[in-house]
C-alpha cells in the first residue's frame, strides 16, 4: 500500500518540479532552427556502432526493398531475433529475442508502448509497414534518458517509427498514393497525405485497406515417412483497414506536441495448424484497436527538459469458433488502458545527467466467456544516470515495478514488487581508432499477464513472475576508407542470460483445461554479428550489403531427471543468418534478401523425432523509380520464397511457398 | 566486395551442411510388451505409440513413425489390432498389433465433414464404440472397419465402458465450461439407443467396468467448490453407490479384481502433489499398502496402466514426460522414456 502512495508522490513530484522550472526557462538558442526543420517529434537514434549497447536499425531506404509486407517480415533481418511465424497475412507473428519468450519484447509505436495485457505479447503481424519510416531494435540502454520507464522492463525494445520532421518547409503538402496486389489474392491500397498548417502545426493522415484469401499450397507430410499430399490453406482470409491522424506542434518556447489517433480493424479466418487426415478449420477472428496517444517534450532550462506521454488503447476481440454443426463457441473480448508517463531529465555537469521516469499503467481486461474483469493497476519508476567522459560513457538505472490486480470474480494476484537494475559501459580507448567496447547487465523480468491468471480454468494466483539477468559484452567497428568503400561497420556482441521461474502453461487430464506454473529454469549463451557495407562505384550505382548472424545456446536446466534437461529450448535454431544486398543502379534497383535458420526442436527435447529442417527463404526485389517534376513513381516487382522451399517456423503451420507481388507508388 | 562474397559463401555452406533429416529406427517385431501412447500436444501432429518389449528391453520410441495424427486420446487391443482414437485428425486409427502397420484410418465426421473428435473406446460383442466429443457414440465393425451406426448421447462425453448390454456414456459438458454435466447415458447395445440419463457426480470422467456387473466412475467436480469423487454403478439396476475414501479425479483403471486409481491436487503456489491408491472391486475394500512405497516422487501423474502379469504398475509423469515402473509392493524399478504425455497404456502377451 504504501508504495502506492509513493508513485502517487512521485507523479505529482515530478510535475510539480517541471511546473515550478517552467516559467524560469530561457528560450533556448536553437528555436530557430527548430522552427526551420519542423518537428523532431522522435528522439533521435543513435548511430548503431556508436551505441553503447546493442542497437540495430532498418531505416526506410532499406525497409521498402526487403520485400517484407508487415513489421514482422523485416524484423527477420535483425540479429538475435526469431519470429514466430505461424504463416500467411493474418497469422500471429510474435519476436523472440535472444531465446527470450515474446513477453520479453516490447514494442512501441512512436515511442508510446503498445499494449496487450492478455498474453502480453505484442502480433507484429498486425503492424503494416506502409508508413513504417525505421525500425529500431535496442536491447541495453542507450542513453537516451528521455525515456518512459516502460521501456526498461522489457529484454528488448523494438520502436516502429512512422513520423520524421516536415522535410521542406517550402512545400505545403505530402502526397503518396501506394497499390500492391499479388498470389493469394492480395489487394492492398494505402493512401497518404501530410498538410502544413502554419509554423506551428502539421497534419497527416493515412489509410490502408488489405485483402488477400491466403489459400497458399502447401506440401503435407505425414510423419518422416514418404507419404506426402498436396493442399492447401483453408480458412485464411484476411480483410483489415487502418486509419491514422497525426498531429503536430512545434511551439516558439521550444515545447513540442505529437498526437496520434489510430484505428484497425480485421476480419480473418484462423487457419489453425495444418492437422494430419483432417482439413477443417472453424475458427474466425474480427479485431478492433483504436488508440490515442500524445506526448509533449519540453526544455526547462538548459540543463533540464521533460517529455510526458499519455495513452488510451481500445481492443475488442470477437472470437468464434464452430467446433461441431451445432456447437459454436464464441467470445468476445475486451481490453483497454491508460498510460501517462512523465520523464525529467537534468544535466548536473557537462559529463554527468540523470532522469527520473514515472510511468502508470491502468489497464482492464472484460471477456465474455466467463463474465471475467481483470484489472491490473502498474506502476513503474526508474531512475537513470548517465556519465559520458571522452573514453567512456556509464550508464546506470534502477527500475521499480509495483503490479496490483483486481478480480471482480474472485480472489486477485496478490501485489507484486519488483527491483530491475541495469548498469551499461561502453569504452572508446583510442581516439582516433573507431573500435568502442561495450558491455552492460540487465535484469528483466515478466509478470505473469491477465490471460496467465485468470483464464486458466484453474488459476494459480500465487505464482512468481519470471526472472531473467542478461550479461552482454559487445565490440563495435566503423569506418569510412573512401574510394569505393563509402562505410564499413562491424559489431559484434557476447551473452548471457539466466532466467528462472519460467511461466509455463500445462495441459490436465482433460479438454480444454490447463493451469499456468512457474517451472523452469534456463541458460542462454550466445553472440550476433552483424556486417554493414555500402560501396559507391559511380555516381549513380551503389550497393550496400549486411549480413547478421546469431548463434545461442538457450539451454533448459530444469530437472536433471528430465529427457529436456540441457537440451535446446523448442523453436530455438542455434545457427541463424540473415543477408541483403541492395543495387541500386541506374535504370533499375535490383535487391536480394537470404534468410537462414538452422535447425531446431520444436518440444524442447533435442531428439531427432522433434527436429524441424533447416531452411532458406530467398527474395528477389525489382524497383524501378521514374522522376517527373515533383512526383515520383516508384514500380516494383517481388518475389519471395524464390527456391519454393516448403517450410515451417512453428510445427504444423506451413509457411507460404514462391509467391509475387506487384506494386506501384506515387510520392509528392 | 570480396568480404561480401566470403560472408555469401560462409552462410551456403551453413545452410548446406546441416540437413538433418530424423531417422526412424527398425521397427521391432511385436511379441510381449506394452504398448504406450503418447497423446502429444495439441495442433502439432506429435501424437504416437512407444512400445516396450518385456523380452529385449527395448523401446521402440514410435511405432507409427510420427503419422499416427494429432491429439491421440484412447488405445485398446480388440482381435489382432489396436485401435487408437485420435481427437485432433478427428480418426480411429486401426493398426494391426504385429506388424504395427496402419491398416485403416477411418475419418470420424458428421454428413458435413465436421470433425466429431473421438474420445474414449470400448469394445463389446464384436464391435468397438468410441464416445466422440460431439454429444454421440459411435459403432465400429470390427471385420469391414467401418462406422455403422452413430447414436447421439449427452454433451462433451469422454468415458465409456460395456457391462450387461449397456454402455455406459459420461457427459461432461466440458464446452460449456464451467457449467458440466452431472449424468451418464446408458445406451442400449441391442437397439444401439439411449435408453436413460443416470444423475450422477459433477464432470463425470473415467469408468470402468468389473468382473461383477458394477461400473466405477470417477467424476472431477468444478475444480472449484464441488469436489471430485468416485461413485459405483450396479448396473441392474442402474443404483448408484458413493464410494467414500478414494481419490480418484484424475484417472483410474481395473486390472482383475484391483482398481488402481490416483489423484492430482495443484496447490495454490503452483506445486502439484499426487495420491495413489488400491481398491478392490470384490471385497469392496481398500487394499492397504500403497502403490508407490518408496521414496520415488512424480510430479504430475497423468496416465496409469498395470501389468496383468506380473501387477507391475506403471505411472506416467508429465512434468517432465517420464514413466515410472513400480513392482507389485511398491518399489521403483525403472523409468521409460517415451513421447510426449504418456496417457494409456496396453499390456499384451501373445
Amino acid at each position: 500500500m504504501l508504495e502506492k502512495y509513493f508513485y502517487y508522490l512521485s507523479f505529482l513530484t515530478t510535475g510539480l518540479w517541471s511546473a515550478s522550472v517552467l516559467p524560469a526557462q530561457e528560450l533556448p538558442d536553437t528555436a530557430k532552427t527548430y522552427l526551420l526543420s519542423g518537428v523532431e517529434v522522435k528522439a533521435s537514434v543513435p548511430s548503431p556502432f556508436n551505441a553503447n549497447a546493442p542497437l540495430q536499425i532498418l531505416p526506410s531506404g532499406v525497409l521498402s526493398k526487403t520485400g517484407a509486407l508487415q513489421v514482422a517480415d523485416a524484423v527477420k533481418f535483425f540479429s538475435g531475433v526469431q519470429v514466430r511465424d505461424y504463416g500467411g497475412i493474418g497469422g500471429l507473428k510474435t519476436v523472440s529475442i535472444r531465446g527470450l519468450s515474446a513477453n520479453y519484447s516490447g514494442v512501441l509505436y512512436d515511442g508510446i508502448p503498445v499494449f496487450d495485457c492478455q498474453t502480453g505479447q505484442i502480433d507484429l503481424g498486425r503492424f503494416s509497414l506502409d508508413n513504417v519510416l525505421t525500425l529500431v531494435l535496442q536491447t541495453g540502454e542507450t542513453g537516451d534518458l528521455l525515456q518512459p520507464a516502460y521501456k526498461r522492463g522489457f529484454a528488448g525494445v523494438l520502436n516502429i517509427i512512422t513520423q520524421n520532421r516536415w522535410k521542406n518547409p517550402e512545400k505545403k503538402t505530402e502526397l503518396k498514393a501506394t497499390f500492391k496486389t499479388g498470389s493469394f489474392g492480395l489487394v492492398n491500397p494505402s493512401f497518404y497525405v501530410g498538410r502544413m498548417l502554419n509554423n506551428t502545426f502539421f497534419v497527416r493522415f493515412s489509410s490502408e485497406y488489405l485483402k488477400s484469401n491466403g489459400n497458399y499450397p502447401f506440401s503435407q507430410i505425414y510423419g518422416f515417412s514418404d507419404s506426402t499430399i498436396r493442399k492447401r490453406r483453408k480458412n485464411s482470409d484476411v480483410e483489415l483497414y487502418k486509419l491514422e491522424s497525426n498531429i503536430f506542434g512545434n511551439f516558439s518556447n521550444g515545447g513540442q506536441l505529437s498526437g496520434k489517433a489510430y484505428y484497425y480493424r480485421s476480419d480473418r479466418g484462423i487457419p489453425g495448424p495444418a492437422i494430419y487426415y483432417s482439413d477443417y478449420s472453424g475458427e474466425r477472428v474480427k479485431d478492433e484497436t483504436a488508440f490515442l496517444q500524445a506526448a509533449y517534450s519540453h526544455r526547462l532550462s538548459r540543463a533540464a527538459d521533460f517529455r510526458a506521454n499519455a495513452k488510451f488503447n481500445f481492443s475488442a476481440i470477437d472470437y468464434s469458433d464452430l467446433i461441431y454443426k451445432d456447437k459454436q463457441r464464441a467470445c468476445l473480448y475486451y481490453q483497454r488502458q491508460y498510460f501517462l508517463n512523465m520523464t525529467v531529465r537534468y544535466r548536473i555537469s557537462e559529463q554527468l545527467s540523470v532522469s527520473w521516469a514515472n510511468d502508470g499503467i491502468y489497464g482492464n481486461f472484460e471477456s465474455s466467456f466467463s463474465g471475467a474483469f481483470h484489472t491490473r493497476m502498474t506502476y513503474l519508476s526508474a531512475l537513470t544516470g548517465k556519465y559520458e567522459h571522452p573514453v567512456f560513457i556509464l550508464t546506470g538505472s534502477l527500475l521499480h515495478n509495483l503490479t496490483d490486480d483486481e478480480n471482480r470474480a474472485g480472489s486477485a494476484f496478490v501485489n507484486r514488487l519488483h527491483w530491475s537494475p541495469y548498469l551499461g559501459v561502453s569504452i572508446k580507448p583510442v581516439e582516433n581508432i573507431p573500435v568502442r567496447f561495450r558491455a552492460y547487465y540487465k535484469n528483466t523480468y515478466r509478470f505473469p499477464t491477465l490471460g496467465d491468471l485468470y483464464l486458466s480454468p484453474v488459476p494459480t494466483l500465487n505464482l512468481q513472475p519470471e526472472n531473467a539477468d542478461q550479461y552482454n559484452l559487445g565490440l563495435t567497428f566503423a569506418a569510412s576508407p573512401g574510394g569505393r568503400i563509402s562505410t564499413v561497420s562491424f559489431s559484434g556482441d557476447i551473452y548471457r542470460i539466466n532466467v528462472e521461474n519460467k511461466l509455463v502453461a500445462l495441459p490436465r487430464s482433460s479438454m480444454f483445461i490447463w493451469s499456468v506454473q512457474n517451472f523452469g529454469r534456463t541458460e542462454t549463451r550466445g553472440f550476433d554479428l552483424n556486417l554493414k557495407m555500402q560501396f559507391q562505384f559511380q555516381p549513380e550505382f551503389s550497393v550496400r550489403l549486411s549480413g547478421a548472424y546469431t548463434c545461442q545456446k538457450v539451454l533448459d536446466k530444469t530437472g536433471e531427471t528430465s529427457p529436456a534437461y540441457n537440451q535446446q529450448l523448442a523453436y530455438t535454431p542455434q545457427h541463424s543468418a540473415t543477408a541483403y544486398l541492395l543495387l541500386e543502379m541506374p535504370r533499375l534497383d535490383v535487391n536480394y534478401t537470404f534468410i537462414y535458420c538452422g535447425k531446431r526442436n520444436y518440444t524442447g527435447i533435442d531428439r531427432p523425432e522433434y527436429w524441424m529442417k533447416p531452411y532458406t527463404d530467398q527474395g528477389l526485389i525489382l524497383q524501378k523509380t521514374v522522376r517527373r517534376h515533383d512526383c515520383l513513381f516508384v514500380f516494383t516487382a517481388e518475389c519471395l520464397n524464390v527456391f519454393d522451399r516448403q517450410y515451417e517456423v512453428v510445427r504444423s503451420y506451413p509457411m507460404s511457398g514462391r509467391s509475387f507481388r506487384l506494386g506501384i507508388k506515387f510520392v509528392y | 566486395m570480396k568480404n561480401g562474397i566470403g560472408l555469401f559463401l560462409f552462410l551456403t555452406v551453413f545452410a548446406a551442411c546441416e540437413k538433418n533429416n530424423p531417422v526412424s529406427e527398425e521397427k521391432p517385431v511385436v511379441s510381449s510388451g506394452v504398448f504406450i501412447l503418447n497423446q502429444g500436444r495439441q495442433g502439432e501432429n506429435n501424437s504416437g505409440i512407444s512400445y516396450y518389449d518385456f523380452k529385449t528391453g527395448t523401446v521402440t520410441f514410435d511405432l507409427m513413425d510420427g503419422k499416427l495424427g494429432d491429439t491421440g486420446q484412447d488405445m485398446i487391443i480388440y482381435g489382432s489390432k489396436l485401435y487408437v482414437s485420435v481427437h485432433g485428425s478427428s480418426v480411429i486409427n486401426v493398426i494391426d498389433l504385429k506388424t504395427a502397420e496402419s491398416v485403416k484410418i477411418i475419418p470420424v465426421e458428421d454428413d458435413e465433414a465436421h470433425p466429431r473428435g473421438p474420445r474414449y473406446l470400448t469394445s463389446y460383442g464384436g464391435k468397438v464404440y468410441a464416445s466422440t466429443y460431439d454429444g454421440n457414440v459411435i459403432r465400429i465393425d470390427t471385420a469391414t472397419l467401418a462406422i455403422e451406426k452413430t447414436t447421439a448421447v449427452g454433451p462433451n462425453p469422454e468415458g465409456i465402458a460395456a457391462a450387461n448390454g449397456k454402455l455406459y456414456v459420461a457427459n461432461t459438458n466440458g464446452l460449456d465450461f464451467p457449467n458440466f454435466d452431472n449424468t451418464l447415458s446408458v445406451v442400449d447395445i441391442a437397439t444401439f439407443t439411449e435408453t436413460k440419463k443416470i444423475t450422477v457426480g459433477r464432470n463425470p470422467n473415467c469408468v470402468a467396468a468389473d468382473a461383477y456387473g458394477d461400473i466405477y466412475l470417477s467424476y472431477k467436480g468444478n475444480y472449484a467448490d464441488i469436489p471430485s469423487g468416485m461413485q459405483k454403478i450396479d448396473t441392474k439396476t442402474d443404483e448408484v453407490t458413493d464410494i467414500t475414501g478414494i481419490s480418484a479425479g484424475e484417472n483410474f483403471t481395473v486390472v482383475d479384481d484391483i482398481l488402481y486409481y490416483f489423484d492430482v491436487v495443484y496447490n495454490s503456489d503452483g506445486t502439484t502433489s499426487c495420491t495413489y491408491g488400491r481398491y478392490n472391486v470384490k471385497t469392496e475394500q481398500k487394499v492397504p499398502g500403497e502403490i508407490i512405497s518408496d521414496e520415488t516422487k512424480i510430479n504430475t501423474a497423468y496416465a496409469i496402466g498395470v501389468d496383468p502379469e506380473n501387477k507391475d504398475v506403471y505411472i506416467s509423469d508429465m512434468k517432465p514426460d517420464k514413466i515410472y515402473v513400480f513392482d507389485a509392493g511398491g518399489i521403483f524399478k525403472e523409468t521409460v522414456n517415451a513421447g510426449i504425455f504418456a496417457c494409456k497404456f496396453v499390456f499384451y502377451y501373445d
